[in-house]
């Protein structure tokens, strides 16, 4: 890029490094709340850009996914390499663990190898120090001809400098000049293939030195592009025979020499200058590990944090905060409306916002203080490195079904909500395992799910106890369990008949326990939460109004009654729920909305018998249901479709409508299925 | 000393790698994350399910299929 000396001009700076290396929190120091999170075009990796201006600069700052190489086993590392070479930032910032050096050197390597100017960041300085492990950083430095700067990202230290350096080394014209030394055979070998590629050299996207190494280490990526140039397939046959060549004469494969290579480099480098303990004892992570992922304690202590996790949140989050909430809710919709009453506005209105609004939004607004909560205990366990463990210790129960460990992650997120569980299986490597946890996700039981369970087992359930265990209590704990054993039997039905293919090995990095700052969790939660608020937000708040009107019209209809546009259309639907005790149209009306949202069930129940959540409307419940019927329509919400959000991420990350539908005609017919099975089989059985 | 699966060291055994087997890119991929030729890992579980091995400073899970691939001497 031209270095005009021009003070004002945008530079484009990319973050680059292994995941967990605290590239995302020196992300978010730099552009504190200016940033945005979209999608690269065509893929489903998150796309992270923010701003900063500095010292006269105005910078933009684009947060590549975290990789541990620049090869294309996966789309994040795809996405990270095209950035750099075809987008050409001005300057790459590789941000490095420094208490794991060696490893983080390797995309280093890369990083080095694509021609960009990079300068590394040796982050989390403070934890190196705490293990007693020195880096001559003037001798490092030397080696590999980059500056280096020691930065504690969380707490801000030595981000100016790293950024002036930065902006220096955007202005100088060098590029990095250190290169790997792969050997004379190699370096013959890309020589050659250099001359193939010399006929379309003019039209290559990337450096043609770049790309013949690429070739040599059987780069698919590259090797498909290739194949769509001037005399594609004639280059890609001349790397053939020169692979060959190399085995004969190296005695393995050269992908193989090339990475080793790449390792005698850094270890070459960081020789003289790193000084560490030799670790011969364990560290304070080997010892928690060992307690966590202890054979015999390892599932027991992971249901013992999952269990405090819920606990917390619904006696805390929803009991205590939520409560004070919905007091105010209260408060607010009373004074509304008698001071609207008091203007003389029309009933119409004074419904509207008594009833839709408040009413309506605000029995879901209630719930928000638990689900904060949740996301905050969430952010907690995977800031500070358990949830991995999780993985590890559940990896055994899920390949007895043939789930992938990771799955069992994104099932314990869904059961926070089903977009995050749904998201976070973008670490799976394998497709198989990947659609199949997607697949499974929605049948965890969620806050939003809750909210209706809770209403129903306080009209029927609450008062009654069995042992000493409240009956409530207990059948909500079943339905979590009824949603897990779905999901696991679904997962099993997927990967047995429908999926055929591979498992994907399962590796995964345990990164060392960290004590995360308050403020990482507080910005972590605030990430997930803010997805739920606007999009469950907005389409609540639509559903409902929706509701409010078909209750209302046409014109003058007495509110929620049959007669409505409401009432109608449930009146249509309810012979379809008769099987399962609850044909009325009520029930059919509140479970359409439930595809909006789970709460809006009991949004618009509560709309179309006239009130609010409160006693009133568990009153109105209990006549309308019995506990037979209840549960029946329990099971039914567990299993249905748990909201328009999930089915929208399921296309987003499947990139394929086809798999979103599939998703919601199955968990309808599986959640009719299982209704009916209830109500029936509780029928013969005599209950009631 | 003998090349053999990893699954079959021992915990708290050091190995040191001598090659990895397997198909192309998930081998890349756990050499790229640091499982290379000539790193010496410590085996710090190695139950029936997945191992617990630390090369340096990582700590790396990996699945008994895997571990099956990488040929190491013990140390």
């Amino acid at each position: 890029m031209s270095n005009l000396n021009n003070a004002g001009k945008d530079l484009v700076i990319a973050l680059a490094g292994n995941p967990n290396c605290g590239k995302t929190s020196m992300f978010n120091e730099l552009t504190g709340a200016k940033q945005h999170v979209g999608n690269w075009p065509g893929v489903t990796v998150e796309k992270k850009e923010g701003n900063l201006k500095f010292e006269g600069r105005d910078l933009t700052i684009v947060d590549l996914p975290g990789t541990y190489s620049l090869g294309a086993y996966s789309e994040d590392e795809v996405v990270a390499c095209n950035f750099i070479l075809k987008d050409k930032p001005d300057v790459v910032i590789n941000v490095i663990d420094s208490t794991n050096l060696e490893r983080n050197l390797y995309l280093t390597m890369q990083l080095l190898e694509t021609g960009a100017k990079v300068i590394l960041a040796l982050n989390m300085a403070d934890e190196a120090k705490k293990k007693n492990i020195q880096i001559n950083i003037k001798e490092l430095s030397k080696q590999l001809n980059l500056t280096i700067i020691p930065t504690v990202a969380p707490k801000g230290e030595g981000i100016k400098e790293l950024i002036r350096e930065a902006i220096k080394l955007s202005e100088q014209d060098k590029s990095s000049v250190y290169k790997v030394d792969y050997g004379k055979d190699i370096e013959k070998e890309i020589g050659s293939i250099k001359e193939a590629m010399e006929e379309c050299t003019a039209t290559l996207e990337y450096p043609v030195e770049w790309a013949a190494l690429r070739l040599l280490e059987n780069d698919e990526y590259v090797m498909k592009y290739i194949r769509t140039q001037k005399n594609g397939e004639k280059i890609n046959d001349k790397v053939g025979k020169s692979i060959e060549r190399l085995i004969s004469v190296i005695g393995y494969e050269p992908d193989t020499f090339i990475i080793d290579k790449r390792y005698e480099a850094i270890s070459d480098a960081t020789r003289k200058c790193v000084k560490k303990e030799e670790i011969t004892g364990e560290t304070t992570s080997d010892k928690i590990d060992k307690i966590v992922t202890n054979k015999w304690l390892g599932i027991p202590i992971f249901g013992l944090i999952m269990f405090l996790m819920y606990q917390i949140s619904i006696s805390f989050g929803n009991g205590f905060l939520g409560g004070i909430l919905g007091d105010g809710m209260d408060a607010l919709g009373q004074f509304l409306g008698s001071a609207l009453t008091n203007i003389g506005a029309p009933k119409l209105l004074i419904s509207f916002v008594t009833d839709g609004l408040i009413g309506g939004v605000g029995s879901v607004l209630v719930f928000m203080p638990m689900i904060l909560t949740m996301y905050f205990l969430m952010s907690l366990l995977e800031d500070s490195g358990y949830m991995s463990r999780a993985a590890y210790v559940m990896d055994k129960l899920m390949s007895s079904v043939g789930l992938h460990g990771k799955t069992a992650i994104a099932l314990i997120l869904s059961s926070g909500c089903a977009v995050s569980g749904i998201m976070s299986t973008r670490t799976i490597e394998s497709k198989k395992d990947r659609m199949i946890a997607i697949l499974i996700s929605p049948f965890m039981s969620c806050p939003a799910r809750l909210v209706v369970y809770g209403v129903f087992v306080a009209a029927f359930f609450s008062d009654k106890k069995i042992g000493i265990i409240n009956e409530g209590g207990l059948i909500i704990f079943l339905l979590y369990v009824l949603g897990i054993v779905v999901a696991i039997l679904m997962g099993k039905f997927y990967s047995d008949k429908v999926f055929k293919g591979d498992t994907s090995y399962f590796i995964m990095e345990l990164p060392p326990y960290r004590l995360p700052t308050a403020k990482s969790i507080f910005v972590h939660m605030w990430e997930k939460s803010q997805h739920f608020l606007t999009r469950a937000g907005t389409i609540i708040l639509g559903v409902v109004v929706i509701v409010w009107a078909l209750s209302n019209l046409p014109y003058g209809v007495e509110a929620g009654s049959q007669h409505s546009l409401l009432g109608i259309v449930g009146t249509f639907i309810a012979p379809v729920f008769a099987p399962a005790g609850f044909g009325n149209w009520q029930s059919g009306v509140a479970l359409i909305t439930g595809f909006a949202a789970k709460e809006a069930v009991i949004g618009t129940l509560g709309t179309i018998y006239g009130v609010a959540n409160g006693p009133h409307l568990i009153g109105a419940i209990q006549h309308a249901f019995t506990p037979l019927t209840a549960l029946s329509f329990m099971v039914m919400t567990l299993l249905y479709v748990p909201c328009v959000a999930t089915i929208g991420t399921i296309k987003k990350e499947t990139n394929s409508t086809k798999w979103a539908v599939v998703s919601a005609v199955v968990s309808c017919l599986i959640g009719w299925v299982g209704a009916v099975l209830v109500f029936q089989i509780g029928t013969l059985l005599g209950f009631k | 000393m003998m090349s053999m699966p990893l699954n079959f060291i021992g915990i708290g055994k050091l190995a040191e790698i001598n090659s990895v087997q397997g198909g192309e890119s998930l081998r890349k991929k756990i050499m790229e994350m640091g499982m290379s030729t000539g790193a010496i890992i410590k085996i710090m579980k190695n139950d029936n399910g997945s191992l617990i091995v630390r090369v340096g400073e990582t700590r790396l899970v990996l699945g008994r299929g895997m571990a099956q691939k990488v040929m190491v001497s013990e140390v």
